[in-house]
């Protein structure tokens, strides 16, 4: 990796220090961290799995009808799904490991998301499968299995899989409060201690089997360590700095900004990284929500941005200066240091976030087009200080789209103000179908998805 | 909705229907007459089959012979003697909880010692002698 130390004369001693201390990195460092991350998953799932499979072979007689095929498949599937419960769990910790694992949280909750679905499907065939192989012989059988009228060790199963469903279907639905949302997210712990009960003293299976007992069972207790980590026990364990809310202005109709200044120690903010704040007022719920670090200032200032987008994003221009946020992070990999010298920054909406303290900070060994795209100059924030940017640094060149005037923001239109892609950087941060769109766009485009950095919150 | 929570979402409720379906299936099917019972271990009585059963009517229940038995002595073709009583087990055998070995060695055989004293680990459950009576094939004649 090739070390650049880069001085700059941006006025403010944190942006000094920050300037002077930026280093490049290898482009897309979330590749190598995701790679990582799918054979660590992959050997999580694969070594419990493989000793049952070892242990239970197929044989030509378990797949010498579809019945019998079901139930060694409803058996052997119950494994991995057990395990991929447990790593799920893992994963929802925010655990700053998991980050480099993975390549960036945004990248790991991802993963968190896909495994858990993939969780709920082989756990959910389970009891199909076995009860599908008792059809075969007894139809009756077959029901009363499917029932929780027989066995405390089968009726503990039954219960954590209802409760695992139950959780994640709450959890797929788009409209879900936000309390309601981490509230299922609590109940998964208890779903998967009891399967992992269930799984351990059901009679005749794993439970006479010590090796794959033995690491279920270390399974369980880094699933459910991590889940009270994070959803029991996250107000007392999970380390977050405490910062005195000194401003909220009105930005336009919609966006506020809330100026932040540590009280104590403070986190170590950087540009185009994003926090997780919870805010101390009686105006907005007591929960966390990520934002994009918009400012960086003296004395470990720093502001966000947010738009009216939600229950809770609506209340905070209603927050009264004075108040206490709770802030945990910086997490994420969006900044000018993931790229080359040569960017281009897109950003849509509230999207500018991230590219206001970017801008600001600019390496010297940086030459970047912003383009930013908005409905209406009504709807734009931080124009001001993005002109004074461009005004006083001529490698910042700043890009005003007002989408009601010019139409939709295209790929070629991006091309064409940045001067084309080549040895491009290009870093997108927006609503999600437009992130989407223009990455698309951009790889028709023939721009490297390796050049292509974007910016998501969806944690949900 | 990403790819991975529309299939979780169609496997839930495939899993909702067809465990509704096999529910439905199983406590349709018609009640039948009591099969035989199972005899008592020592200190408990003895379990009478559940008359909601899929099994043949005693009436009905065939002869089986020695050497009847003995042809049906693979784990593909299981016949097994308990008490008196023939109980053709093959398509229960990959449903074992200990597995299908464990059957395997009585195909064709007289297993009731190993059914009524579970190989030596104890006794087996009134739920598994409830289940074993719904595979009744017939008596066992006698000698």
């Amino acid at each position: 990796m090739l070390t650049l130390i880069a001085e700059g004369n941006h006025g403010t001693n944190a942006m000094d220090d920050l300037i002077r201390n930026t280093k490049t990195a290898p482009r897309r460092p979330g590749a190598e961290g995701t790679l990582v991350g799918i054979a660590t998953a992959t050997a999580f799932v694969a070594l419990p799995t493989a000793i049952w499979i070892m242990s239970h072979p197929p044989t030509a007689t378990a797949f010498s009808d579809w019945m019998r095929a079901a139930s060694y498949l409803g058996k052997t599937v119950s494994v991995p799904g057990a395990a991929l419960f447990c790593l799920a769990l893992l994963l929802s910790a925010r655990i700053p490991l998991f980050e480099r694992i993975f390549g960036d949280i945004s990248a790991s909750y991802r993963v968190h998301q896909w495994i858990g679905g993939l969780a709920l499907i082989l756990l959910s065939a389970h009891p199909i499968g076995i009860a599908i192989g008792y059809l075969a012989f007894s139809p009756i059988a077959a029901a009363r299995f499917l029932l929780p009228i027989s066995g405390t060790e089968k009726t503990i199963g039954i219960a954590a899989l209802l409760l695992l469903q139950a959780s994640i279907a709450l959890t797929y639905w788009n409209r879900i409060p936000y309390h309601l949302w981490k509230l299922a997210h609590k109940i998964l712990g208890f779903a998967c201690l009891l399967g992992i009960v269930h799984a351990l003293t059901i009679n005749g299976a794993i439970s006479d089997m010590p090796a794959l007992k033995a690491i279920l069972a270390t399974y369980l207790t880094l699933g459910i360590g991590a889940w009270t980590y994070r959803s029991v026990a996250g107000r007392w364990l999970v380390p977050r700095r405490t910062y005195r809310i000194e401003r909220v202005a009105l930005l336009n109709q919609r966006c506020v900004e809330l100026d932040l200044v540590p009280e104590g120690k403070a986190i170590a903010p950087v540009p185009g990284r994003f926090a997780f704040v919870t805010v101390l007022d009686p105006a907005v719920p007591r929960e966390e929500h990520p934002f994009s670090i918009a400012r960086i200032g003296d004395g470990g200032r720093i502001s966000f941005m947010a738009k009216d987008l939600g229950d809770f994003t609506s209340k905070l221009k209603r927050v009264k200066p004075g108040s206490i946020a709770l802030i945990e992070g910086p997490y994420g990999r969006f900044g000018s240091e993931a790229g080359g010298p040569n960017q281009v920054w897109i950003a849509g909406g509230v999207g500018i976030t991230p590219f206001v303290g970017m801008a600001e900070t600019m390496p010297d060994a940086i030459s970047a087009d912003l383009i930013y795209s908005f409905s209406s100059h009504d709807d734009s924030v931080a124009l001001d200080v993005l002109r004074g940017v461009t005004a006083r640094n001529p490698r910042f060149r700043l890009h005003e789209w007002p989408s009601s005037e010019k139409g939709r923001l295209t790929a070629d239109t991006i091309l064409e103000m940045s001067g084309g892609s080549a040895n491009k950087d290009f870093f997108i941060c927006g609503p999600g179908i437009m992130v989407r769109s223009i990455r698309k766009n951009l790889l028709a485009k023939g721009v490297l998805s390796g050049s292509i950095h974007e910016e998501s919150f969806n944690f949900r | 909705m990403t790819a991975m929570k529309k299939t979780a979402i169609v496997a839930l409720v495939a899993f909702v229907v067809v465990a509704v379906g096999i529910i439905a299936y199983g406590y349709s099917r018609p009640k039948t007459a009591q099969t035989p019972s199972l005899p008592a271990t020592a200190g408990t009585p003895a379990v009478t089959a559940p008359t909601e059963s899929n099994s043949a009517p005693v009436e009905t229940a065939k002869i089986v012979t020695a050497s009847e038995l003995a042809a049906h002595s693979n784990e593909s073709d299981c016949w097994m003697a308990v008490a008196g009583s023939v109980y053709d087990v093959t398509a229960y055998l990959p449903n074992h909880p200990a597995g299908p070995e464990a059957i395997a060695p009585y195909c064709g055989k007289d297993g009731t010692e190993a059914f009524l004293t579970k190989g030596g680990n104890g006794e087996h459950s009134d739920k598994a002698k409830e289940m074993l009576a719904t595979m009744l094939v017939g008596n066992l004649a006698a000698n």
